[in-house]
């Protein structure tokens, strides 16, 4: 009989800059202990809707409600929340352990108590030497801290604002790991925001992809980075050879539809059968799934290739990175293993995949799954 | 490790960066909140009707009750029109004279390495702090019979710089013209600096990469580009030197009267409102019509707020393009010419000719603050310099004399009223400008308006606020003086105040929010907390204004209850006794201390500053 009550739920959720749409109608619910991403580009909403889930935003239409609770005219103090800003935004005139001690203070708890928690929790992020002032500490120490902060209040869901894009590469690795391993050990419910795809496939347990204010697809990671819906998708996480196809006529194998490329003409390709059909899109392959046959060479059963010329050879360390020219000067890469013989700039090749790793998109972004 | 984070790359997906984001936050904030901000202001409208709108009005209103040919015979005749003339004749060679000496000295303190430009930055700041009273007596001292560079009056006098070879340098042209340049100088190199120390150092080598010599570099990329700065500092110091009438009357010749020591004569001596009024209106619409053009330029009101400067400087940087590319060619012959004589000069060690001037110039601007502390403990009964003998006599004098300590309390008395009146109105529109949300032509106009009071001549204020206070007999009455009082302190209250709050980062106040504190709390815990050091540099601000003016004390002030610059005032009108050299340290006391609270709080901020990047 009990409904399984999400932490948070959003419906229908929409705000305006003056005439922009900024989010555009967005509905998601994240379950407890989940670790959910909004990624996207700078401008797609994702920090705004952030801010809106805070409260330190209003949404001009829509409902927010965490744990069951409409909280959508709430002020932020009274949504017992976290969150993580970008910059950190600690208070600066505070000591490390009066900023984490400030929202237990300001939950009512005396100052000795509020203390012997803010300790207890710096001790779970690794802090020691509490009673420097934050200007004292380098990136890493300072996003610990606004860690710490925000969770010492044990929230019911923990917002965090692009909170490792200050940090340079190496420290935000080893903070992705380290943010992985506190949300499993505390069990916290987060919402993350990021542009950053390697960290979103990382860290998270669903992405919602976001474009204009709308979710493009929501879905496990791997999901979203091998059965992209859109082409924004494809191009968004990961890279990805496209070609403007339509589709042709003729029978196609079950789950399979029969394309024929616009400009590389007399051909046609399979594809992954779409959820929805429609007549013209691109189809989407990954440089890593791609194989370099010599042009004269038999085709691959189940295999499908198009001939290309080799357009230059890299060498990458941990692969072979090899640029092709279609027919049409449709540019594409391929990613071959580091240990493969390396074709020869300006040799005429066959490049191949497997039907299953080609996909059909729609250019237009398609309505999001619900 | 400050380093460290500065040199972490910018966030290539910063929201908040995006002006419209923060625009977006804030309305949160603001929602339902627009009559509060009315609030905000109320107390401002009041003392500004009060203490500056009704008094002019009660001036103007002399203005059009006496008809023209009043009007004519003050201003359109001797002796007004010839002093008006003359007055207009000084204010521009004192700002040609800072103008030349004050880029030298900017240009040398962008020069200087970092010990060099402390020292030269504090001998142009700390006599900015100090009292211009102070200072003028200072030069009284200095240009004396008996002072130090009595030396040179024979050398001046064959150069036909003073009218006579024995009476020391004192109450002449050249001796106005001395003193205000020293008093004016740090005006102009001030804003000067500040816009100077911005431009990349790169800018000048790059040119000279690209075949400009120094001198060349100099005139076609440095000079164009910090004009909106010279802009600034001449408008000031032009206007201030139009109601300047300390230093004149002090310095000057009885028969070289500028137009804000006719007022004072008008008004205080011969109680001869109407005139007085009417010079007044005349001073104003000058210094407006001056404001005006000027504004063409650079609008006085970046001056003040950091960052406003922007829109005009970039204007800068857009006339000079112009000026670059479409200048019109003048001929083979010219241009080498040109180009032979800056290549002349440019061979001459410019680095170190800039320094040195500079610091001839910042012993210039120090010596009066230097000059009084020999004097001080003379064992003369008069003054002479070097004394002859020392000894705590005159300070023994000043404390043993009642007079002197009363004057220092009511001083105290008037500036603390007036500067907890700054407080209590500035406040509040330090956070409207900065807040608001209202357009920014609203926040421009607040801005100016509590602005406005620096900008109108001090002797304005006191003949305006004399009459109208006479009229609802409010003089003498020691409130009515800190209010008049405070509409000076205000404006360096609201400019600090705004110009912290520009560089707030409201993310601190939202993750308050976000923690559980209630708006008045976070503004309790957080907004004040981090605000204290710009609150309490424009509460020293205000004190300073008050506890050094003047002309509005001396009209205002009850004759039973003089405040320390009226006392000295009619002292040094009366003699020039050691006593008041004992005074003097007084104020150059209180400008130290003040200059070092100001140290520890910029200090403060910069740190609170470097927190929240």
């Amino acid at each position: 009989m009990t409904e399984t009550v999400n932490q948070l739920e959003v419906s229908a959720l929409v705000k305006r800059f003056g005439d922009r749409t900024v989010v555009d109608d967005l509905a998601f619910a994240i379950g407890k202990g989940e670790f959910f991403t909004l990624l996207g580009p700078s401008g797609c909403g994702k920090s705004t809707t952030l801010m809106m889930i805070a409260g330190l935003e209003s949404p001009d239409a829509g409902t927010i409600r965490l744990r069951g609770d409409d909280v959508t005219r709430l002020p932020p103090e009274r949504r017992r929340i976290g969150v993580v800003f970008q910059n950190y935004a600690l208070f600066p005139h505070m000591s490390i352990v009066d900023n984490v001690a400030f929202g237990l203070r300001m939950h009512g708890q005396g100052k000795r108590a509020a203390r012997a928690a803010a300790e207890e929790m710096l001790d779970v992020v690794e802090l020691t030497d509490l009673h420097r002032l934050p200007a004292q500490l380098s990136g890493g120490q300072m996003q610990r801290v606004a860690l710490a902060r925000a969770l010492v209040t044990d929230p019911d869901l923990l917002l965090m604002d692009e909170p490792l894009s200050a940090l340079d590469r190496r420290l935000r690795q080893t903070m992705q790991f380290e943010l992985r391993r506190l949300q499993a050990k505390l069990g916290t419910t987060v919402l993350y925001v990021t542009h950053d795809q390697e960290e979103a496939l990382v860290l998270s347990d669903r992405i919602a992809v976001m474009n204009g204010g709308r979710f493009e697809q929501v879905a496990p990671p791997a999901e979203v980075y091998t059965q992209p819906v859109s082409a924004f998708v494809a191009g968004f996480l990961g890279e990805s050879n496209q070609l403007r196809v339509r589709l042709a006529e003729g029978e196609a194998p079950d789950g399979v539809v029969r394309l024929a490329p616009e400009s590389v003409g007399g051909r046609t390709l399979l594809a992954r059968r779409p959820v929805e059909a429609f007549d013209e899109g691109l189809l989407v392959v990954r440089p890593e799934c791609m194989r370099i046959a010599s042009g004269d060479a038999a085709r691959a059963a189940g295999a499908e290739g198009l001939p290309a010329t080799v357009d230059d050879v890299t060498f990458l360390g941990d692969h072979l990175r090899v640029g092709l020219l279609l027919e049409d000067g449709t540019a594409w890469t391929a990613q071959l293993p580091p240990g493969a013989a390396a074709p020869t700039v300006g040799s005429s090749v066959r490049v191949e995949w497997d039907v299953q790793d080609a996909a059909y998109l729609a250019t237009a972004p398609q309505q999001a799954r619900r | 490790m400050e380093q460290a984070l500065q040199k972490t790359p910018a966030p290539r997906d910063a929201p908040s960066l995006d002006p419209q984001a923060t625009v977006a936050i804030d309305l949160r904030f603001r929602r339902g909140r627009s009559r509060i901000w009315l609030l905000a202001v109320v107390p401002g409208t009041i003392l500004l009707l009060l203490v500056i709108v009704a008094p002019m009005i009660y001036m103007a209103r002399y203005g059009v009750v006496v008809g023209i040919d009043r009007w004519w015979m003050v201003l359109g005749q001797p002796p007004g029109s010839t002093i008006l003339v003359r007055t207009v004749l000084v204010a521009v060679q004192v700002t040609l004279v800072c103008g030349l000496l004050g880029y030298l000295y900017a240009a040398a303190l962008v020069a200087a390495g970092p010990r060099l430009r402390m020292l030269l930055f504090a001998l142009v700041f700390v006599p900015f702090l100090t009292s211009v009273l102070v200072r003028t007596y200072a030069w009284m001292i200095l240009l004396g019979k008996s002072g130090p560079l009595s030396a040179l009056q024979n050398g001046l006098f064959d150069l036909g710089l003073i009218p006579t070879a024995d009476g020391g340098l004192l109450y002449n042209r050249f001796a106005v013209l001395v003193g205000m340049v020293n008093m004016m100088l740090p005006l102009f190199v001030l804003p000067l600096y500040s816009v100077m120390s911005k431009l990349s150092p790169q800018l000048a080598p790059a040119a000279r990469t690209m075949g400009a010599n120094r001198v060349g570099a100099f005139f076609r990329i440095t000079l164009p580009l910090s004009a909106p700065g010279a802009a600034a500092g001449a408008t000031v110091v032009f206007t201030l030197s139009l109601g300047f009438l300390i230093t004149p009357q002090l310095l000057g010749g009885t028969d070289d009267l500028m137009i804000a020591q006719y007022m004072l004569i008008r008004l205080h001596t011969f109680a001869d409102l109407t005139s007085a009024s009417l010079l007044a209106i005349g001073l104003i619409l000058l210094v407006a019509v001056i404001v005006a053009l000027f504004r063409v330029f650079y609008p006085i009101e970046n001056l003040v707020v950091a960052g406003a400067g922007q829109q005009a400087r970039r204007r800068g940087i857009r006339r000079s393009g112009a000026a670059g590319t479409s200048r019109p060619d003048r001929g083979r012959w010219w241009r080498i010419l040109v180009r032979s004589l800056s290549d002349a000069l440019a061979v001459l060690p410019w680095g170190v000719i800039t320094k040195v001037l500079a610091l001839v110039l910042g012993v210039f601007l120090a010596a009066p603050l230097l000059i009084t502390i020999p004097v001080s403990f003379t064992n003369d009964g008069f003054l002479s310099f070097p004394p002859s003998s020392y000894s705590f006599r005159w300070y023994a004098e000043v404390l043993g004399d009642p007079g002197w300590i009363t004057s220092l309390g009511e001083s105290l008395k008037v500036a603390a009223l007036a500067t907890v009146l700054s407080l209590v109105v500035g406040l509040p529109i330090a956070f409207f400008i900065a807040r608001a949300p209202v357009s920014q032509r609203v926040r421009s106009i607040v801005l100016v308006l509590s602005i406005l009071p620096v900008l109108i001549p001090v002797i304005v204020l006191a003949t305006g606020t004399y009459v109208w206070f006479l009229q609802i007999g409010a003089v003498g009455n020691v409130f009515a003086l800190a209010a008049a009082h405070s509409t000076l302190g205000i404006p360096f209250m609201v400019v600090v105040v705004v110009s912290a709050l520009r560089d707030f980062d409201r993310r601190t106040e939202m993750a308050a929010r976000t923690l559980g504190a209630s708006a008045p709390r976070t503004f309790l815990a957080i907004t004040l907390p981090l605000l204290r050091p710009a609150i309490l540099t424009g509460v020293l601000f205000a004190f300073l204004q008050s506890f050094d003016e003047l002309f509005i004390a001396l009209v205002l002030a009850s004759p039973t209850a003089p405040t320390l610059p009226i006392k000295m005032w009619l002292a040094t009108t009366e003699n020039i006794s050691p006593a008041l050299a004992v005074v003097s340290n007084v104020f150059i006391l209180f400008t130290l201390v003040v200059l070092g609270l100001l140290m520890v709080f910029s200090r403060t901020r910069k740190n609170l500053k470097k927190a929240s990047r």
